[in-house]
């Protein structure tokens, strides 16, 4: 292979073998035009150590390879030549491998959630079709973000936003990569990527994950949240609220249940940092989940004789809100909510939160 | 051509015969939500529901943001119990004794309404006499009875089931049974289950708590006890601190002989 760029650049070549799980890895520093021969008979007879000191096995007879630009990530400036593999047995193989580009291109937060007169970054990932990993791309977006209305925010070079008016917008980029291609070419494509943009009266919770603390009251779960921004901002002391962003579903109630039907969220609140999480930062909790053991026998014991049949169970879609220290609420749960279930089996319950960003169920023996 | 028209003569007399027939018909007719219309100078609320009071106080509660707790009487005649065994179940349970269900259905009233309605207390406890009234006139269960609380708040109480003749027989509300309870600062929560301890011990009839709203008990902390307090009255105490306005709706199931207290927060409807 060889540097074709006019800048010297990194060059990583590595041998896959054993179905992939195995890779030597050889790197090299080449000047513009310089070229980097590898005779992979010779790297195994010798038993040439790569940049880790592991060498190639003495009976290796077929692999892959795969070159890779280290100095230009995503466009890089090697280009492929042939590969003498081992001319004692006469097997050649020419140098016809396929690009490693890339595909896809979301931004790092949709929507994005930027405090009025406040700041908030945003960036944009693409997937490497090799590794099969996202990659951050952001630096190949710089100088390319716009916002469809700057009166509502706008977005500089480094794209971080500005809040100039509460409402919402949408924010643009775009970066030229290097395209996965089965062809030997690598061409270079346009990635465009965009989103949302909130401008929200104060900093908001961009991402809320829920975690299992322990059990209440024999038959409900305690679950604790963890919000974070952007920006990192601190949310400790503020006040967030429930509310349903649908009607809930009880498939366990009958006509004439002595169990009320459950109809959705009652409406709890927490402080966060405070309460039963008091020294978690940016933690609420703990918003509790389940059926009281009295319902959970009667409905064993009853329901199906009215026609119900265990399992049975509810569900409630939560939305969740943050006060600012103006006063003012502001939704930060997708419009969907957070579902919370819990359900009703012959010797078990089991609760769970679906929340933004993951989930967390608990099965309780009763 | 006659014996046929015999047959389906026939046919349509045995449409209810089956039991089944007759919850499915029940059910069917019954309503998520009762229905508040507002006329001229003038109210309508029409409920449908196994416990259609109930349901009618739900939808006034939320109409007009009052709070209104409710309690059945314990129901055990067939006069009052309709027969709710699936079908599916008792076939495969022949010789099991089945469920039965409150034997409530449609219900209607109406009641002047003026501005005020929904701010005066005054005026709650008009129309809460008025829909009260027209439901003991009603061939619905039980007959009820409105209570003052205080503080805004009000409670329609079972006082009458019919007997096995037919007969309306008095009975004692169970929440006006005196309980003893320690004075400590516990939950919400906690405070409850220990007055329908108490409240069980005291009255020999288990009493559980069913549905409630959740995180408003288990984060309230309160100081409540005493001795020989209706447990109305502590229950009562119990809700007041927490931090949203709750009330409840204490149901009975004869097939397991047992009161359920259920805790719902105010909602009031857009």
């Amino acid at each position: 292979m060889g540097n074709g760029g006019t800048k010297p650049t990194q060059a990583a070549f590595a041998i896959l073998y054993n179905q992939g799980t195995q890779k030597y890895q050889l790197e090299q520093t080449l000047q513009p035009d310089e070229q980097m021969w590898i005779d992979i008979g010779k790297l195994i007879r010798e038993h040439i150590p790569d940049k880790n000191g592991k060498a190639l096995p003495a009976d290796l007879t077929s692999g892959s390879y795969e070159i890779r630009d280290l100095t230009n990530k995503f466009i890089g400036a090697l280009f492929e030549g042939k590969v003498i593999y081992d001319k004692t047995y006469g097997h050649v193989s020419y140098g016809c491998g396929s690009c490693c580009g890339f595909k896809l291109s979301p931004l790092w937060y949709d929507p994005l959630g930027v405090p009025f007169l406040g700041t908030s970054g945003n960036g944009m990932n693409s997937l490497d079709t090799c590794s099969g990993l996202w990659e951050d791309v952001s630096d190949s977006t710089y100088g390319n973000w716009s916002t469809a209305n700057t009166g509502i925010a706008t977005v500089d070079y480094y794209a971080t936003h500005t809040g100039r008016s509460i409402g919402s917008t949408t924010s643009s980029t775009f970066a030229m990569l290097l395209a996965a291609s089965r062809k030997p070419t690598c061409p270079v494509q346009y990635f465009g990527g965009s989103g949302g943009t909130n401008v929200q009266p104060c900093a908001t919770p961009a991402t809320e994950t829920t975690a299992v603390q322990g059990i209440e009251a024999t038959t409900f779960t305690q679950f604790v949240q963890t919000v974070f921004d952007t920006a990192g901002d601190n949310f400790n002391g503020q006040t967030v609220e429930e509310g349903n962003a649908a009607s809930g579903q009880d498939t366990c109630w009958f006509q004439g249940s002595t169990v009320d039907k459950y109809t959705g969220m009652t409406g709890g609140s927490w402080t966060v940092d405070g309460g039963q999480v008091s020294g978690q930062p940016n933690a609420w909790g703990f918003d509790v989940v389940g059926w009281s053991a009295a319902a959970i026998t009667y409905y064993r014991a009853q329901a199906p004789a009215h026609g119900i049949a265990i399992p049975c169970g509810l569900t409630g879609y939560q939305s969740m809100q943050i006060q600012c220290h103006n006063g003012t609420w502001w939704t930060y749960t997708p419009s969907v909510g957070n579902k919370l279930t819990a359900t009703i089996e012959q010797t078990d319950v089991i609760n769970c939160r679906y929340d933004m960003n993951n989930s967390a169920c608990q099965t309780i023996n009763y | 051509m006659r014996f046929l028209l015999i047959a389906f003569v026939i046919v349509l007399s045995n449409v209810y015969a089956h039991p089944q027939d007759a919850i499915q018909v029940r059910h069917s007719k019954y309503i998520d939500h009762a229905e508040v219309r507002h006329l001229a100078n003038s109210a309508t609320i029409t409920a449908n529901d196994a416990r259609p009071l109930a349901q009618a106080l739900t939808a006034l509660s939320e109409e007009y943001a009052w709070v209104v707790d409710f309690e059945d009487p314990p129901y055990y005649s067939t006069y009052d119990l309709v027969d709710d065994t699936d079908a599916k179940w008792r076939a495969a349970h022949p010789t099991a004794k089945g469920v039965t269900a409150i034997a409530g259905d449609s219900f209607q009233s109406q009641f002047a309404e003026n501005p005020d309605t929904g701010t005066s207390v005054a005026d709650e406890e008009r129309i809460l006499q008025k829909v009260t009234s027209d439901y003991n006139e009603s061939t619905n269960p039980g007959k009820f009875s409105v209570r003052n609380e205080g503080d805004g708040r009000f409670a329609v109480v079972g006082t009458q089931v019919k007997d096995e003749h037919g007969q309306y027989q008095s009975v004692n509300p169970i929440l006006d049974t005196p309980v003893s309870i320690q004075e400590e600062t516990r939950s919400a929560f906690k405070t409850i289950e220990i007055i329908l301890d108490a409240l069980t011990v005291k009255s020999q009839t288990k009493v559980s708590l069913g549905m409630f709203a959740q995180n408003a008990l288990f984060q309230s902390q309160v100081t409540i006890g005493g001795q020989g307090i209706p447990a109305r009255v502590l229950l009562q105490r119990t809700l007041s601190a927490a931090k949203v306005k709750l009330c409840w709706r204490l149901y009975y199931d004869h097939d397991v002989q047992m009161y359920m207290l259920n805790v719902r927060p105010l909602m009031k409807a857009n």
